[in-house]
């Protein structure tokens, strides 16, 4: 999870941006596969780990819960081929197809088990969040924001964004969203939650900003599991927006990587909603999206 | 002999009227920035609708904001039929510029003007 946060908080008592600041901190040190002490790190080297805590464990119980209702097209154990590549990084490498092929039967969500605070990676699967860490991080902070006295935060990170509580007025959140097939601004979606201790999670998947020119050739860091390079879709970003967070960062993945043939059920469901854009600046959206295309 | 020579356009005038010209870019600019890009409709305090200012659109409804009829012309919102009796805000004319508001007290009705050009929350 190497991201920066912002972390911006209205409210009457200094204290609650710094436990949001330290607790996102600590999240980051447990789930960032690259981080040598970090506890999935521990769990990849050891092939178990104890979960003190509950964060871990909980986040990837709640993963295997969504692959189980919407399908592993997105899958924890990615690891070996994330590893392989290193996309966004300086060390990005065009892997020898031997090595793809030798990395994709250790990518299976049925080699990670979770049993009450324990987990267990069998068969030489490791594990990489970087689909869903983010997400479940912002849970994590909005938590927080409920047991505070802040009236409203923004908490962004990057491709994901935590909108708490009511702004003053009445005003709504504006979120710019950025155009996936080129530069500045694409339009602005404004989000209000109902309660004022409600919260609404937004999500962006896509390789506009992170991917790695291997040979002169564009590779994003989303990877079709089945094939072991990066996924070939059609469309440029998903954004979902979602009461939870780990379900909007798990549902960008997913959707982005079944392209706009896949998008028909996505976009009229209850719990969540969808805003499209594919390669040629197409736009598709759910319908209740409040999403303003600039002119 | 030595001979001062004068220049009619010096540099210094120059700059100055770079200046004035940026100056008078900037009068022009600031209102149209401060034109209001969409309005807001709120009954109760609940958002019934946000409707963008930029569109002509005749006479029409809102769900929720039941028994007011309202026109959008030329980047500004009127209400032109209200339920109530006394249709202040009716006689309360056209609004486009942000920050502006339409009152019906008696059916808890705010239309408000919103700029576009505030910075956003996040971006995405």
């Amino acid at each position: 999870m190497d991201t920066a946060f912002s972390v911006s908080v209205a409210e009457k008592s200094q204290s609650v941006g710094t436990e949001i600041c330290s607790v996102i901190t600590e999240a980051s040190a447990m789930f960032d596969c690259h981080a040598e002490n970090s506890s999935v790190a521990r769990l990849n080297r050891l092939g178990a780990l104890s979960d003190e805590q509950g964060f871990l464990s909980d986040l990837i119980t709640q993963t295997l819960a969504l692959e189980n209702r919407y399908g592993t097209d997105v899958q924890l154990t990615c690891r070996p081929l994330t590893e392989l590549w290193k996309i966004g990084s300086d060390s990005a490498i065009l892997p020898a197809t031997k090595d793809i092929t030798e990395a994709l039967p250790r990518i299976n969500d049925a080699f990670l088990s979770v049993s009450g605070n324990q987990v267990t990676l069998i068969h030489g699967a490791a594990i990489d969040l970087g689909a869903v860490a983010k997400g479940y991080a912002l849970d994590i902070a909005a938590d927080v924001l409920k047991e505070s006295d802040a009236d409203y935060a923004v908490i962004d990170a990057a491709s994901a964004v935590l909108l708490y509580g009511k702004k003053h007025e009445h005003q709504p959140f504006l979120i710019a969203v950025s155009d996936p097939n080129g530069e500045g601004i694409l339009g602005h979606l404004r989000l209000m939650n109902q309660a004022p201790d409600d919260s609404v999670f937004l999500s962006t998947s896509g390789d506009a900003e992170r991917f790695s020119l291997i040979d002169g050739k564009k590779y994003g860091h989303i990877f079709d599991l089945t094939t072991g390079y990066p996924v070939e879709t059609d469309l440029a970003s998903v954004t979902v927006v979602a009461e939870n967070g780990l379900l909007a960062d798990f549902l960008s993945t997913l959707i982005y990587m079944r392209g706009s043939a896949g998008l028909p059920p996505f976009l009229h469901t209850e719990n969540f909603s969808v805003l499209a854009i594919d390669k040629n600046g197409f736009i598709y959206q759910s319908d209740d999206l409040p999403f303003e295309v600039l002119p | 002999m030595m001979r001062r020579s004068y220049s009619f356009f010096r540099k210094a005038d120059a700059m100055i009227l770079v200046a004035l010209a940026v100056f008078c870019i900037a009068l022009w600019w600031i209102p149209i920035r401060n034109q209001g890009a969409y309005a807001v409709i709120y009954v109760e305090n609940t958002v019934c609708a946000e409707i963008s200012l930029r569109t002509d659109r005749d006479d029409f409804v809102v769900e929720g904001a039941d028994g007011f009829l309202f026109r959008i012309q030329d980047g500004k919102i009127a209400v032109v039929s209200a339920p109530c009796q006394n249709e202040i805000c009716i006689h309360s004319g056209a609004i486009g510029s942000a920050g502006q508001s339409i009152v019906c007290l008696p059916y808890r009705l705010r239309v408000t003007v919103v700029s576009n050009d505030i910075m956003p929350d996040a971006v995405i």
